[in-house]
């Protein structure tokens, strides 16, 4: 609450404005029952959970006060809730409070975040809470991302013509100040910017949860630019990043980071290159956003262990990407993607000592009418997921090859408004531990109305260690006003599901594994 | 624990009964994929404004957006425009103007990373549809994208948009 001053002085001026008041929140209600299997053991654990996120926002002419909480009992994700300094569970907590003010220039003090263009040098993310799981590298356990990124702080950010200019001051949990600015000057035939952040430990606070940071006062400067000229679009983005400290320079703290992209047409097609070079510091600052050059969801079972890039993580790598359309609604799409570890290389080898990744994907949408498509997609990809450069034996390595079919089929239907049928085959082999693994995910989505529809997923796996394992879930989800001013979406789950990406209702997101019964009421007022 | 029931039933409460003389006003100025910064206030200045926020990833998404492009031919007459907010990670960002260049979508499309303007409108996944009037009020918000969803939103935009007898634009 060291704002809290700052806080009071913008309520009083909100309160002592002359326009009308308004309030809007929306509130997120979940329960579940059930069990969760953990990944090392093997084993069913019990789980329950009931959790509340309640986000308010009060609004006058130009003011607007934000606050959202959250009551959990305990959450769904018992490692990750928020504690106090003690480690203790917490059970409200207030994860964003923030006072907008929105004149001639904006100004946010409280929780605050931005990014400055790519997100290279500043990526700070509104805080979230319960809703977010996230899929670890191979295993299918859940990562919620029950973290605070913003900044505790002020943000200020100011428009005169073609030119941008913000500034943020605060503090974060894992690093601890953080001052940045950034300034971006935005034409016709491009835009050029530059940003600076620094990035202060403060020794001994509770707060700063990665205590190796302590010596850290990180200062990153960052260029950029983007040029047009016609359909052509070349970006470039360049970031260096030393340590202050002269102790931790030494230790090898710093880095550097190349981000490019190239979009142009070619023979009636549209490209699209991206490069990325980044090789930063090995130390943990959630402040920045890696580039990735891989298809984040190249098909829905892939996509449950997908290669991920962490912010720590140095590496360099290739995408090529190439869409067509065609008038009556076909379209093509093919691409690429290659990613290794840096040791002295600018492009990416591909050899299993770099942690090499390889990626190709291709996809045909064939729209029949707006009633009736089919979909087909086909990905694979391969890496290995190992020691380090200079560790130990690339024997030791474990090593994926994964490749995926699907297709997807949208048609009218007998009772129902219309009804997707889709289906993906997997097949999977792992070195690590000689495994071979072959999986089928089947499911319908069935739309018998405007305010509710029916999510069917059968899913099966079989691995030549473990055992066959089929398993089958259905999510109901309808929308409601009740009454007329407050809208609901309410959503029931039951059965067993390995997690991964689940679309109901034409809305698709993230879930972690569990099996059991979910219920999850979302009130929009 | 009892004690924070209360609290949220209070909430609740509160919500439910607070007297909405307006409806929330929500502000933002996104770039587009051009790098041209654009102003919610000056689209609005030309008309109410359909707002669709979806994402390279979100397939029900690229499913609803042709279906909303015809839908908006309907309605020149209240000069309604639309305008595509892309929720893209900004690790993903680039991947949206050659999937819209390959596309040929003629309308503006908004750069919002990691989907924070969609949440201000208080969406939390793509796709989500906001209908905002020439005052910047939020007449309409949906979540999801199901077939057959574009014609009962067309109804709800005839009744919103109708000159006389519905709601003030």
């Amino acid at each position: 609450m060291r704002h809290f001053p700052g806080l009071m002085l913008l309520a009083g001026a909100l309160a002592a404005q002359a326009g009308e008041l308004s309030l809007s929140g929306l509130n997120t209600t979940r329960f579940g029952k059930g069990t969760v299997r953990d990944d090392y053991s093997g084993a069913d654990v019990d789980r329950q959970y009931v959790e509340d996120v309640l986000d308010l926002t009060l609004s006058r002419d130009a003011f607007r006060l934000n606050v959202a909480t959250a009551m959990v009992w305990p959450s769904e994700f018992p490692d990750a809730p928020p504690r106090t300094g003690d480690g203790e569970i917490k059970d409200l907590d207030f994860i964003r409070r923030t006072l907008e003010w929105n004149g001639p220039v904006n100004v946010q003090v409280g929780d605050v975040w931005t990014t400055f263009g790519n997100g290279l040098a500043l990526s700070l993310y509104r805080d979230e809470n319960l809703v977010n799981p996230r899929l670890t590298g191979n295993n299918r356990a859940e990562l919620p991302t029950f973290w605070d990124s913003g900044a505790d702080g002020t943000l200020v950010e100011a428009q005169r013509g073609d030119l941008i200019v913000k500034a943020l001051w605060g503090k974060t949990d894992y690093v601890g100040h953080v001052a940045a600015g950034n300034a971006e000057w935005n034409r016709a035939w491009g835009s050029v910017g530059g940003s600076l952040v620094r990035a202060t430990a403060i020794p001994q606070n509770d707060d700063i949860r990665a205590g190796s940071l302590a010596t850290l006062d990180l200062v990153t400067r960052e260029v950029y630019g983007t040029a047009r000229l016609g359909q052509v679009e070349l970006s470039l983005n360049h970031v260096d990043q030393h340590q202050l400290d002269q102790e931790a320079r030494n230790a090898g703290a710093g880095g550097l980071a190349t981000y490019a992209t190239l979009t142009s047409p070619v023979l009636g097609w549209t490209l699209l290159s991206e490069y990325k070079y980044y090789r930063f510091a090995r130390q943990t600052l959630f402040l920045n956003a890696a580039p990735i050059v891989q298809r984040e969801i190249p098909t829905k079972l892939i996509a449950r262990s997908t290669h991920r890039v962490f912010s720590n993580e140095n590496e360099t790598g290739l995408l090529l990407d190439l869409s067509r359309s065609w008038e009556g609604g076909h379209s093509l799409r093919f691409s690429g993607a290659w990613a290794s570890h840096i040791d002295g290389n600018v492009l990416p080898r591909l050899e299993e000592s770099l942690n090499a990744y390889q990626e190709y994907t291709a996809g045909w949408l064939m729209e029949f009418s707006p009633e009736r498509h089919l979909e087909l997609s086909a990905a694979y990809t391969e890496e290995t997921n190992g020691w380090l450069p200079g560790g130990e034996s690339v024997a030791d390595n474990d090593w994926y090859r994964r490749a995926g079919l699907g297709a997807a089929l949208l048609m009218p239907a007998p009772l129902l408004r219309s009804v997707e049928v889709a289906g993906e085959l997997l097949h999977k082999t792992e070195r690590g531990n000689g495994e071979a693994h072959s999986g089928l995910l089947l499911w319908a989505e069935l739309f018998p109305s405007t305010l509710w529809s029916l999510n069917l997923t059968a899913d099966y796996e079989e691995a030549s260690i473990i055992r066959q394992d089929w398993m089958g879930s259905g999510e109901l989800r309808a929308d409601f006003r009740l009454p007329e001013s407050i809208s609901h979406t309410l959503t029931v789950f039951a059965g067993r599901l390995r997690g991964g990406q689940v679309c109901s209702n034409g809305n698709c997101r993230i879930v972690a594994p569990f099996n059991g019964v979910k219920l999850s009421l979302a009130s929009s007022f | 624990m009892p004690r924070r029931i209360v609290l949220l039933l209070s909430f609740l409460l509160v919500a439910a009964l607070w007297p909405l003389h307006a409806a929330e006003t929500v502000s933002f100025r996104l770039k587009d994929i051009n790098g041209s910064s654009v102003d919610l206030a000056d689209l609005r200045a030309k008309g109410p404004v359909l707002l669709s926020f979806w994402a390279t990833y979100c397939e029900p998404c690229k499913k609803e957006i042709p279906h909303l492009i015809d839908l908006v031919k309907g309605f020149q007459s209240q000069n309604l425009q639309l305008a595509l907010v892309a929720v893209d990670s900004p690790r993903s960002q680039k991947q949206i103007k050659p999937y819209v260049n390959s596309k040929g979508w003629g309308m503006p499309v908004l750069l919002d990373a990691n989907g924070q303007t969609m949440k201000k409108f208080k969406g939390s996944n793509p796709p989500y549809t906001v209908l905002v009037s020439a005052t910047g009020e939020v007449l309409y918000a949906h979540g999801g994208y199901k077939p057959g969803d574009e014609k009962a939103l067309e109804e709800e935009l005839r009744h919103i948009l109708a000159p006389a007898g519905g709601k003030e634009q």
